[in-house]
């Protein structure tokens, strides 16, 4: 250790310097007709969702309000940060896109997709 | 000091949580699916200032009946216990205990709780016999 010991500044960059994206949390249960799927959105206003649904890829986003610290307080744990919430599902054939319902309550999306009714068909037979 | 605990127990914090050992042994072996590393749930955000603790839990799903807050002494039991039925309507439940050591005395009458999509808010005032005091210093003459 020398006298004249020479003090380095590191620069210092901030962690957060953007919003991490997580893939929240699911559930998928099957019932008779329609899959049950259920995302762990805590945090999030029922608006801040957005749900698509494309060809057979269903995808959720939100977008989370930002918890701080409160004025005054100083942080002593954190286990979850601010986030927002990002996750896509690959479904499998047969489920109507137009009747997809789901609900927001309680930090969590529910979803049901039903199964489309097997549709009988009348099929033409066109002379040859 | 912050410790971020997403997949650790940190060693030492100012604010130490003393799980039910047990019983989260018990909830790991049924989230297997989920988790990938030993994780402490809910997760908990913790705030101090001189006069007041504030936690912040994520607990998704689970109502205000379904939420308990205990305390014992300094520790702050945090607890929720909710129906959670499979895909084929059997019932189930899922639940979590989780301490929490508080660095001062509260007030239990005192708390106050706020839930809102899955977020719970706890407010813990510090109890007034444990706030410090200051001590008149007299010359001795």
């Amino acid at each position: 250790m020398t006298q004249n010991s020479q003090v380095q500044t590191v620069e210092a960059r901030p962690m957060n310097e953007e919003r991490p994206v997580f893939a929240p949390r699911y559930q998928l249960r099957h019932a008779e007709d329609a899959i049950l799927l259920e995302l762990d959105l805590p945090g999030v206003e029922r608006d801040a969702i957005e749900l698509q649904i494309d060809e057979r890829t269903l995808s959720v986003r939100a977008r989370r309000a930002a918890m701080p610290v409160p004025e005054g307080f100083r942080l002593s744990l954190r286990e979850f940060e601010d986030c927002d919430y990002q996750r896509s599902f690959k479904l499998p054939a047969g489920f109507d896109a137009e009747q997809v319902e789901a609900s927001y309550g309680h930090g969590i999306l529910a979803l049901t997709l039903r199964k489309q009714s097997p549709a009988t068909r009348r099929i033409e037979v066109r002379q040859a | 000091m912050v410790w971020t605990n997403r997949t650790l127990r940190p060693l030492w914090h100012p604010l130490r949580d003393f799980g039910s050992f047990q019983h989260e042994v018990e909830q790991l072996f049924q989230d297997l699916q989920s988790l990938p590393s030993r994780v402490l749930r809910p997760a908990l955000n913790v705030y101090t200032r001189e006069d007041e603790v504030l936690v912040r839990a994520e607990v998704p799903g689970y109502a205000q009946e379904d939420l308990d807050i205990a305390l014992e002494g300094r520790t702050l039991r945090l607890s929720g216990k909710r129906n959670a039925p499979d895909g084929e309507g059997n019932g189930g439940t899922s639940s979590f205990v989780r301490n929490l050591q508080l660095p001062f005395r509260v007030v239990a009458e005192e708390i106050t709780a706020r839930l809102s999509n899955g977020i719970l808010e706890l407010r813990l005032p510090r109890a007034a016999e444990d706030r410090p005091k200051r001590i008149a210093i007299e010359s001795a003459q």
